[in-house]
C-alpha cells in the first residue's frame, strides 16, 4: 500500500495532492426495552483524493479502490477547473512525517468476544427493566469502530494511523402514562473497553433520575445565575467558545479577524481554555490530523485572554499563524476541515460550596443533551436541573435549554471550580455535514451571571 | 438471485440491499469557487434471519460470501424475529427523475457564480457561499421471499449562505433546498436571503413576555418534533410514547392533519418502497386533530400487531431499517396568505430559524430553542431582528389550543412541505 500510494502522489500534477485510504471495522449494538434490539457488524473500505491546482481545490471519495490512477486525474481535473476560476487556496508549511501510530490500548474491545459485550450491557440493561414502576423501558447503544487509515501526500509524508472509537449510552425511560422523562448516563474512549465496565451505580442513578424528572415542573423561563456542572461545562466550552476559534469562521472574514484579534480580551484571569490532540484515552485524542499535521496543545484563551486559534494547514497559511493539527475528516467520504478535538476549561480554585455563596435564585445544571452555536449566539441544554435558592440547591426541574452570546458570556463566567473533570460522552459534533465526530470536552464547575433560559414565565 | 439462494441455504430469511449514490457538489465559499468534488459509494447491507434470530451486517466491498459470514455470526446473538418479509407485490409508480435535474458541472458552477454575484449585492463587506450539488442514487432490494424491487433517483439542492460581520454583530442567513425537479427554486432561495437580509440590518430590543409567533416552515419541524418522536412506531412498541394507548384519540384542534407521504413526486424523501420492501404510501398520522396512525416497520408493526406503514427506513445506507418518516406533510384547513398572516399581527414575532431547539426530551412536548433568525412584527410591519432570546412552546398544548392561523403558502424544508403556522401566547425569554 505504502509504496503504491507513495508512487501515485509522487508523479502527481498537482501543486499538492493527498490520498488517504480507509479500512474500518464497526460493531454495535442496541437495547431497547428487555429485547437486544440490534447487533452489527460493518465494514468499510474506502478512499479519498484532495489536490491543489493553482489555488483551487478538487476532491475525489470511492470505494471502489479499483484504478486510483484514474481519481488521481479526476481529481487533478476538478482542482484545475477550481483554479482557474480564481482559486487562492494555499498551504502553511509543516514537517514531512513517516510513521507508523498503534492504538495504546488499555484494553482492546476486538480482544473481547461479542457474547461477553452482550453480557455487559445485558447486565446493565436488567438494572434498568428490573427497576419496575414507574421505569418502563431502557435504550442502551454501544459501538466500537476501529480503523486503519493510510495517508500519503506528495510532499513525502507517510502515515499510517490506527484508531479507535468506541462509546455508548444508557438510558432509563420512566413514564406516568401521560409524560415521559429519562435518565441518562454515557461513556467513551480511544483506547479502553474498561470505561464501559462498573457501570451499575450510575445506571441506577440514571434510574432515579428519570423517575424524579416525572414529578419535577419545567423551569420558569428568565434570566438567572447558573452553576454547570463540569459535563455541561465541556459542552457549554466547546459551543460558546471552541467553534469561534476554528479558524475556518475567521480566515476569510475581516471584521470578524477583527474582533478575534490575538490578544483581545474574553473573560477574567481566572478563565483559561485550550483545545488538545494529545490526551490518550479523550475520544478527542489524535496523533496527526487528517492533513497528515501532528496535534498539539492548543492554548485559546490565556488568563482571559485570547492567545490562539485552531488551524488547518490553509487557515494558518492565510493567518500567517503556525499550523495546530485541527484539520479532521469524519471518515474518506469528506475532505478535512477544521475541528476540535478534546476542548478544555482549565481548573480554577473556586469550591462548589463557594460557588453557591450570594445565589439568591439560581440554577444548577447537570449533564448533556448537547448543544449548538450559530457563530455569535449558542445554547446549551441540560440533562437534569435544580433551582437554588439563598445559596442552597433546591428542587428539581425539567426541560432546561440554555443560551448565550460567545462575546459576552465569557465575561459573565465569575469563578472557576478546582474539580476539572475528564469527561467522556456517547455524543459527537456535527459541523459541515460532518457528523458525529469524536470530540471531548473536559472541565471543572463553573458559574456564569445572567445566562437566558427559556421556558414558560 | 443467485446470491439470496446461496445464502437460503444457510438461514431461513434473507435480504439484501444494495445502494449506490454518485455525488458531485460544488462549493463557493466566501465569495468564491473553493472546491468541486465527487463522490461514488456502494454499500451492501445484508439481514438474515437464522434459528428464528436477526443478523445485519454491512459492507462496503463486493465480497458477498464474506457478508453473509458476517450477518450470520451476528445472528448467533441477534434479537428474535418473527415478522414475515414481503414478497413481490403491486408497487407504486414514483415519478423520481426528471430531466431538468441532469446538469452538469459547468452548469452548477455558472449557477453558483450567479447565485454569489447576487447575494454579493446585498453589502460590499458580505460572505456568500454556496453548495450546488447533484445526487443519483440507485437502490435494490431483494429477499428471499421473492421480492426485488430497484428504483432510480436524482436529486439536485443547493445551500445558500450569507453572512455579515460587524463588530460582534453577526448575521448568518441560511437558505436551502433539496427536489427531484428543478423549477425556479434557486431563485426563490437567493430572494429569501436577500429578504431576510434586509430586515435583519437593524437589531431591535426584545423584553421578555407572551407574543403572537409565527413559525416559518425552516423552524416548524422543530415544533413538530415532539408530535413525530410520539407517533414513531418504536417508542410506541417499547411502550415510552405518551401516544401509545391514544390511537383515535382527539388530541388537537380538528384543524390539524398531519401526514408522512412517500409517494409525492420528485420529493426528497419519495421512494416506490420503503427499506424492507413495503410499498409506499400515505398515512394520516392526526386526521382532523385526531391520532389516527403509528409510523411502522415490519418489526414494530409485528410486535403491536398492526399492519406495517411503509415506513421501514435506513437512516445510513448501512444502518438497520427501523420505523422513520418519508416526507412530512401537515396540513391546516383554515389558512389565509402568508401577506396577510403577517399584516394581522399587531405585536409578535416571525421566527425562521431556530437553535438547540431539537436538544432534550421530545416525549415531554417543550421545546425551547434560542431565536436564531426572527424578527419583530409590529402593526403588521417587519421591523427587525431579535437576538438573544429563547422562546418556549409546549407543544401538545400549541396544536390543542394555540393555533391563530396559517399561510395559505407552503414550502418545502428538508422532508417536510409545511406552512406558516402562527402560535398565540407563546413565551420568550430576552436579556435583561
Amino acid at each position: 500500500m505504502k509504496d503504491m500510494l507513495r508512487t501515485l502522489v509522487s508523479k502527481a500534477k498537482a501543486d499538492y495532492l493527498e490520498i488517504r485510504i480507509e479500512e474500518t471495522d464497526v460493531t454495535s449494538l442496541r437495547f431497547q426495552g428487555p429485547a437486544l434490539e440490534a447487533v452489527n457488524a460493518n465494514k468499510r473500505y474506502g478512499g479519498c483524493v484532495r489536490a491543489l491546482v493553482n489555488g483551487g481545490w478538487g476532491f475525489v471519495s470511492f470505494n471502489d479502490l479499483d484504478n486510483l490512477q484514474a481519481k488521481v486525474d479526476l481529481a487533478i481535473h476538478q482542482a484545475r477547473l477550481v483554479g482557474a476560476a480564481g482559486g487562492d487556496a494555499i498551504l502553511a508549511p509543516v514537517p514531512v512525517v513517516e510513521d507508523v501510530v498503534e492504538v495504546p490500548f488499555k484494553e482492546d474491545p476486538r480482544a473481547i468476544s461479542l457474547a461477553s459485550k452482550i453480557e455487559l450491557f445485558q447486565g446493565y440493561n436488567e438494572i434498568i427493566i428490573s427497576h419496575g414502576k414507574p421505569v418502563i423501558s431502557s435504550s442502551i447503544n454501544y459501538f466500537d469502530q476501529y480503523s486503519k487509515i493510510h495517508f500519503a501526500n506528495s510532499e513525502g509524508t507517510y502515515i499510517l494511523q490506527h484508531k479507535l472509537d468506541l462509546a455508548g449510552s444508557i438510558t432509563a425511560i420512566a413514564s406516568d402514562g401521560n409524560t415521559t422523562q429519562m435518565g441518562r448516563t454515557g461513556f467513551g474512549s480511544s483506547i479502553d473497553f474498561g470505561v464501559a465496565r462498573n457501570l451499575d451505580a450510575k445506571v441506577r442513578e440514571a434510574c432515579a433520575k428519570a423517575v424524579n424528572l416525572l414529578t419535577a415542573p419545567p423551569v420558569r423561563g428568565g434570566e438567572y445565575t447558573v452553576i454547570v456542572d463540569p459535563d455541561l461545562a465541556g459542552i457549554f466550552a466547546h459551543e460558546a467558545f471552541g467553534h469561534l476559534s476554528e479558524s475556518d469562521f475567521v480566515y476569510e472574514n475581516p471584521s470578524l479577524h477583527k474582533t478575534m484579534q490575538l490578544g483581545a480580551k474574553f473573560g477574567e484571569k481566572f478563565l483559561n481554555i485550550y483545545d488538545s490532540g494529545l490526551d490518550v484515552g479523550a475520544r478527542g485524542y489524535l496523533k496527526y490530523d487528517d492533513e497528515g499535521v501532528a496535534t498539539e496543545k492548543t492554548d485559546l484563551i490565556k488568563e482571559g485572554i485570547l492567545v490562539g486559534r485552531l488551524h488547518t494547514r490553509e487557515t494558518a497559511a492565510k493567518l500567517g499563524e503556525k499550523p495546530t493539527g485541527n484539520a479532521r475528516a469524519l471518515d474518506y467520504t469528506f475532505a478535512p476541515i477544521c475541528r476540535m478535538r478534546n476542548t478544555c476549561i482549565a481548573p480554577g480554585e473556586a469550591s462548589f460550596e463557594d460557588m453557591l455563596q450570594g445565589v439568591k435564585l439560581g440554577v444548577y445544571a447537570k449533564g448533556s443533551y448537547g448543544g449548538e452555536t450559530n457563530g455569535e449566539m449558542f445554547t446549551f441544554s441540560a440533562g437534569e436541573a435544580y433551582m437554588i435558592r439563598d445559596g442552597k440547591v433546591e428542587e428539581l426541574v425539567r426541560d432546561v435549554n440554555l443560551t448565550g452570546n460567545v462575546f459576552t458570556t465569557l465575561a459573565n463566567i465569575d469563578m472557576v471550580g478546582k474539580d476539572f473533570t475528564p469527561h467522556e460522552s456517547a455524543g459527537g459534533c456535527g459541523k459541515g455535514g460532518q457528523v458525529p465526530l469524536p470530540t471531548s470536552e473536559w472541565a471543572p464547575h463553573v458559574r456564569i451571571q445572567n445566562v437566558v433560559i427559556g421556558g414558560q414565565k | 438471485m443467485e446470491f439470496i439462494n446461496k445464502a437460503k441455504q444457510k438461514a431461513q430469511h434473507v435480504e439484501l440491499y444494495q445502494v449506490h449514490v454518485t455525488e458531485t457538489p460544488v462549493r463557493y465559499e466566501n465569495n468564491k469557487l473553493k472546491t468541486i468534488d465527487t463522490s461514488d459509494r456502494k454499500v451492501n447491507a445484508l439481514r438474515v434471519v437464522k434459528d428464528g434470530k436477526l443478523g445485519f451486517a454491512t459492507s462496503t466491498d463486493a465480497d458477498l460470501d464474506h457478508l453473509l459470514d458476517m450477518a450470520l455470526a451476528t445472528a448467533e446473538f441477534g434479537r428474535p424475529w418473527q415478522a414475515a418479509l414481503p414478497s413481490q407485490g403491486e408497487l407504486p409508480q414514483i415519478d423520481l427523475i426528471h430531466p431538468s435535474t441532469a446538469v452538469e458541472i459547468d452548469a452548477m458552477v455558472d449557477t453558483g457564480a450567479e447565485v454569489i454575484k447576487q447575494l454579493r449585492e446585498c453589502h460590499p463587506e458580505v460572505l456568500a457561499s454556496a453548495r450546488l450539488s447533484t445526487r443519483k442514487s440507485t437502490v435494490r432490494l431483494v429477499n428471499s421471499q421473492g421480492f426485488d424491487g430497484e428504483y432510480s433517483k436524482n436529486m439536485l439542492s443547493m445551500t445558500g449562505i450569507l453572512e455579515l460581520t460587524e463588530g460582534k454583530n453577526m448575521l448568518s442567513l441560511y437558505a436551502s433546498f433539496s427536489s427531484g425537479k428543478l423549477e425556479d427554486q434557486v431563485q426563490r432561495k437567493v430572494r429569501q436571503l436577500v429578504e431576510n437580509f434586509q430586515h435583519g440590518r437593524t437589531n431591535v430590543p426584545i423584553q421578555s413576555g407572551n407574543y403572537t409567533v409565527i413559525f416559518s416552515p425552516f423552524c416548524l419541524g422543530d415544533i413538530l418534533r415532539p408530535l413525530l418522536a410520539c407517533a414513531e412506531g418504536k417508542a410506541v412498541e417499547k411502550g415510552f410514547s405518551p401516544w401509545k394507548d391514544k390511537l383515535g384519540e382527539k388530541l388537537f384542534t380538528p384543524q390539524l392533519s398531519l401526514y408522512d407521504d412517500a409517494t409525492i413526486p420528485f420529493a426528497p424523501a419519495s421512494c416506490p418502497f420503503d427499506g424492507e420492501g413495503v410499498a409506499a404510501r400515505r398515512t394520516a398520522i392526526i386526521q382532523d386533530g385526531r391520532v389516527n396512525s403509528f409510523i411502522l416497520d415490519l418489526a414494530t408493526a409485528h410486535a403491536l400487531g398492526m399492519k406495517p406503514t411503509g415506513n421501514g427506513f435506513r437512516s445510513q445506507p448501512d444502518s438497520l431499517p427501523g420505523p422513520g418518516y418519508s416526507n412530512i406533510v401537515l396540513e391546516l384547513t383554515e389558512t389565509q396568505p402568508l401577506e396577510q398572516l403577517i399584516g394581522s399581527v399587531q405585536q409578535g414575532i416571525i421566527i425562521h430559524s431556530l437553535m438547540g431547539a431539537w436538544a432534550g426530551n421530545p416525549y415531554s412536548g417543550q421545546v425551547s430553542g434560542n431565536i436564531d433568525l426572527g424578527f419583530l412584527i409590529q402593526d403588521g410591519q417587519i421591523k427587525g431582528r431579535v437576538k438573544d432570546c429563547m422562546v418556549s412552546v409546549d407543544c401538545f398544548r400549541a396544536f390543542r389550543e394555540q393555533i391563530a392561523g396559517a399561510s395559505t403558502e407552503k414550502e418545502w424544508a428538508w422532508n417536510m412541505f409545511l406552512p406558516h403556522l402562527m402560535l398565540g401566547d407563546v413565551s420568550i425569554n430576552a436579556k435583561g
